[in-house]
């Protein structure tokens, strides 16, 4: 029996399957109950020793998770919307064209053009997300303006719409949508005057005058008609969700999934016996030759990562298959996308959500998708900063076109890695292993010093193993080019070019101001903030002092991205709390994070705002430390007051003060969390700072080599910096 | 002592204004996290002790498996904290006050490996992890906290301050190093550690990427993780988020009440008498 039960733990195959979190078929639904994960059970039990292990990623940085794994080489066996252009350069996925080639004519051209590279497949389409406008039909009705039934309408009755639905006393806009990086909700408007950024050989034809007529069309909604708000440059696509179902806005662009998230909206209003939002789904403006047209943020997907074992291929081929399946299809009716499956047919239909979809049909024939080129990250984010910009009347449309041209070109173009650099780089790893043991050549330790490093021994050992060869790592990794997938295999030295061109980036240049600007004034303030709140604690007992350190420490408890959408609420132009406080003493709004001339102004104020509590507590308890005879010493020489702190006290704080400021101005520099859900950079490049720079190379770019480059680069200033400090500050003090 | 009153007299209106401003976001996360979303996003908000109601909990606690996630939380939370903390003493003392050749040189190596952000060193960190086959286990978040460079670096500028006499006294006395840590350097640290413990505490509790990224098995996650994973893609309800923050908040806010009450003066001034 053992033997048994032996053989049978051999032969069971285990899928890891990973993918994002998917909206289940009714809220508040736990995992065993959701849709997909009775799938994935129903697959198992027909297919006897075939286990699915199955992790959910997160939204927020799941990506990143499935990019670290990639590029180590241990990515799973497959992933739902795992495609990127990047792995398939890797070499990290299985083509796919052969093995389901008899499925491929069921889906849509559309849906599979995205994941075509060099005549391969490279993902299976799993269902389409594409834009629509949400018109507020309460508002409509109310004021008596009659809609298309069909949901078709040309660009002279959207703007009238629009117009009618403006109205300044209420601060509510006709027409809301975002240019935010990542968010194409605004393309179709360049797309109807024939705009396309590739050609169909994927060569740049991007800008046409076609993209200047498109922005010229954004321009005047926001300063010529005046139904946009003029901070729509630094609206993220959030920021539009929330003024729709707010009344705040009367039209705004959404994907589909905003139609079905609407609708459970309206139910749960109605079950708490609020008003519902009734709302009627348009496509855009036709374009001028009168064809339905929409974009598309992505097709959703499954790819399958390398794998040796055809078997098991051929059982991931069936599970694909299982979630394909006609019956599996009406799920994604929760997601509110669309199937790409001819066979699947219209999943909405008899459904509740029917009426709301049917207007879409026409455009489903004429679907642009996003273009998942090399390095199309890289380019979106390029041209979305730009765009905002330009909505801000901060660039002007024909300088940009001019400049973007040249700059896309260059990012498409291909940059062959040659696998020359290994030994060059083994000839770089020599060279600190040879100053290492010179050193300790040189190093004659005595009986005492190899005691306190035996003593020091476990704290090295982990330090080595878990901090410093990492650093090292990456270090050499910024003199190298790499093929990403498999573990950094194949390396082409390229010497001190990441460097150079960092430092002539002045995206980069810009980024290293910007944190300059950011640590000049909160660190400062900070760390003489928190002395002289220790120093008016000071003569308080204990209870008083314990009630005032929490309030000052505890909302330093809460993760920083909680404290982050706290701060992004209340900087909202329209219904954030400054604002209202501002509107309360009459004073104009202002637009905070919308505006580049305000946004890092904003970020600053929220730490200034913020009780350093860390450096309050840590003065405490080194203020506690000073002996009590030393005290009275000094009161017994007439030191009082004022004086006592400024001649005893304060400088017996030093080594406490130099802790903080090195430690604060360390994390000032890597400022990163607050800028990644405030502002992502935006708008333009206002906020853009060195680590959130250093985050967006290596993760949505892949280039770990120019991000430890700029990581190195950050690593010499701070260097520089605590140097100072500790130059300034006298390190030790005896007593 | 009439300069010590005047001092109290002008702190405590500013110490006051100071710590509303201060609490002002957590309090805002406790209300948001007792209200549904639709009353919190009217203009002004709606908000009186009628629209209170524990709905996001409930929905919190109906979806997940919450109490696991806590638990392994808790649990990783609490060793990392006391190893961590342990340790930082123990180099903290030999970097301040025990010399050796090379001692500078190695404390500066150590100390500018804070300056490098960890974006950069995720691969290399996750491929030796992956090397040693603790990629997927509890042990994974363990070993790389073991040692606290930020910790190490605020115990020694702390133990740095007391006084040579003492140790050297014990030294003439036959005290070894190990019994000059154990039983002068912990006692005398004890409200640096205690400090330490606390912030080491709220950032293990805190940690999501590196969590994220290691684990994969659900009943394995922390609770930053799990909470991560429930969020759909653009519904983000806030409700849920600020009942999840609120949640996640208590320990610490737990915390640092029991701690609080250790980070008292006076332990000095005992020690040096004897």
């Amino acid at each position: 029996m053992p033997l048994l039960s032996w053989l049978f733990i051999l032969s069971v195959i285990e899928i890891n399957l990973w993918d994002f979190p998917r909206p289940a078929q009714k809220e508040n639904v736990p995992i065993e109950e959701h849709w997909e994960y009775k799938i994935f059970k129903k697959f198992e039990k027909e297919h006897p020793g075939v286990r699915i292990n199955f992790t959910r990623l997160s939204w927020r940085n799941g990506q990143e998770k499935l990019d670290i794994a990639v590029l180590s080489g241990h990515p799973p066996d497959i992933c739902g919307s795992g495609f990127k252009t990047a792995y398939v350069e890797a070499g990290a996925l299985e083509p796919l064209d052969t093995l389901f080639a008899s499925k491929i004519k069921d889906f849509y051209p559309y849906a599979l053009k995205p994941f075509i590279k060099n005549g391969h497949l490279y993902a299976i389409p799993w269902y389409a997300t594409i834009y629509c406008i949400l018109v507020n039909k309460t508002l409509t009705d109310s004021l008596g303006i009659s809609l298309p039934e069909d949901g078709i309408w040309d660009f002279e009755t959207f703007i009238e719409t629009a117009c009618s639905l403006t109205d300044f006393k209420k601060r509510r806009w006709g027409f809301s949508f975002t240019v935010e990086p990542n968010h194409e909700e605004a393309w179709p408007f360049f797309y109807r005057h024939g705009f396309r950024v590739f050609d169909s050989n994927n060569q740049p034809v991007f800008l046409t005058g076609a993209f200047e007529q498109g922005v010229r069309d954004l321009l005047d909604f926001i300063y010529s008609h005046k139904i946009s708000p003029e901070e729509t440059g630094g609206l993220t696509q959030h920021d539009t969700w929330v003024m729709f179902i707010n009344n705040r806005t009367g039209m705004t662009v959404q994907g589909t999934w905003a139609i079905t998230a609407l609708i459970r909206e309206n139910k749960k209003r109605m079950e708490r016996g609020e008003k519902p939002i009734y709302f009627q789904v348009m496509n855009f403006p036709t374009a001028p030759d009168g064809t339905v047209l929409t974009g598309s943020p992505g097709i959703g997907n499954w790819v399958i990562f390398k794998q040796k074992d055809k078997e098991k291929l051929k059982l991931i081929k069936e599970l694909i298959e299982e979630i394909l399946k006609r019956e599996n299809q009406k799920y994604l009716l929760h997601m509110g996308t669309i199937p790409v499956i001819r066979s699947a047919g219209d999943i909405y239909e008899g459904t509740e959500f029917e009426p709301y979809f049917k207007n879409l049909r026409p455009a489903l024939e004429n679907v642009v998708t996003r273009p998942f080129v090399k390095n199309w990250e890289q380019i979106d984010d390029l041209i979305a900063r730009n765009l905002q910009l330009i909505l801000l009347k901060k660039k002007d449309v024909t300088t940009v076109v001019a400049e973007l041209q040249g700059k896309v070109k260059q990012l498409i173009s291909e940059q062959k890695v040659q696998s020359t650099g290994k030994f060059v780089f083994l000839g770089i790893l020599a060279l600190p292993i040879f100053f290492i043991f010179w050193g300790l050549s040189r190093f004659k330790p005595s009986r005492w010093d190899l005691y306190v490093y035996l003593l020091l021994s476990p704290i090295l050992l982990v330090f080595l193993t878990f901090t410093f060869l990492p650093v090292v790592f990456s270090f050499l990794l910024s003199f190298f080019k790499y093929k990403a997938f498999g573990g950094f295999k194949e390396l082409q030295f390229v010497g001190f070019e990441h460097y150079y061109n960092t430092l002539k980036d002045p995206v980069f240049i810009k980024a290293i101001f910007n944190t300059i600007i950011y640590t000049a004034v909160t660190v400062p303030w900070s760390v003489a903030l928190a002395l002289l709140i220790a120093i008016l604690l000071y003569p308080f007992g204990e209870k008083i002092r314990s009630i005032f350190k929490a309030s000052y420490y505890l909302p330093g408890v809460v993760s920083a991205v909680v404290i982050s959408v706290i701060w992004r609420w209340m900087f909202d132009p329209s219904y954030g709390l400054l604002n209202q406080i501002l509107s309360l003493v009459h004073l104009p709004p202002q637009p905070w994070l919308t505006r580049p001339e305000t946004a890092m102004k904003s970020i600053i104020l929220t730490d200034i705002l913020t009780m350093p509590g860390t450096g309050i507590i840590i003065y405490l308890a080194a203020l506690d430390r000073i002996p009590g005879t030393i005290v009275e010493a000094a009161r017994v020489d007439g030191a009082y007051g004022i004086r006592l702190w400024e001649k005893i006290i304060i400088p017996l704080l030093a080594p406490t003060t130099l802790f903080l400021l090195v430690i604060r101005t360390i994390s000032s520099f890597q400022v990163f969390t607050k800028i990644y859900i405030l502002t992502k950079g935006g708008p333009g490049y206002a906020t853009n700072t060195v680590v959130y720079s250093i985050f967006r190379t290596a993760f949505s770019q892949l280039d770990f080599s120019t991000a430890s480059a700029q990581a190195f680069l950050l690593f010499i200033a701070i260097m520089a910096f605590s140097w100072i400090q500790f130059k300034f500050f006298k390190e030790e003090i005896e007593y | 002592m009439n300069i010590k009153r005047a001092q109290k007299y002008i702190g405590i209106p500013i110490l006051t204004l100071l710590a509303t401003l201060s609490l002002a976001p957590l309090l805002w996360l406790i209300v948001s996290a007792v209200t549904p979303q639709t009353f919190l996003l009217q203009i002004p908000p709606s908000l009186s002790l009628k629209t209170i109601s524990f709905e996001n909990f409930q929905k919190l606690f109906e979806i997940s498996t919450i109490p696991r996630w806590f638990f392994n939380s808790l649990y990783l939370s609490l060793i990392n904290t006391f190893n961590s903390v342990m340790i930082a003493t123990y180099g903290g003392f030999i970097f301040a006050k025990i010399n050796f050749k090379g001692k500078k040189l190695l404390f500066m190596i150590i100390l500018s490996s804070l300056m490098i952000p960890f974006h950069v060193t995720l691969i290399p960190s996750f491929l030796i992890l992956k090397s040693l086959k603790l990629t997927d286990t509890h042990l994974s978040l363990i070993l790389p906290a073991l040692v606290n460079v930020f910790g190490l670096f605020l115990m020694r500028q702390a133990i740095s301050t007391f006084p040579q006499e003492i140790l050297d006294q014990a030294r003439i006395d036959g005290a070894s190093e190990m019994d000059i840590f154990l039983k002068i350097i912990i006692p005398l640290a004890k409200s640096q550690m205690f400090v330490l413990a606390i912030l080491t505490f709220v950032a293990q509790w805190n940690s999501f990427l590196w969590p994220l990224i290691v684990l994969n098995r659900s009943k394995l996650f922390t609770i930053q993780v799990g909470l991560a994973t429930l969020q759909d893609q653009f519904l983000t309800d806030y409700g849920i988020l600020m009942a999840g923050a609120f949640i996640t908040s208590l320990p610490v806010i737990l915390v640092f009440f029991l701690f609080s009450r250790y980070l008292t003066k006076g332990i000095f001034a005992g020690a040096i008498k004897s």
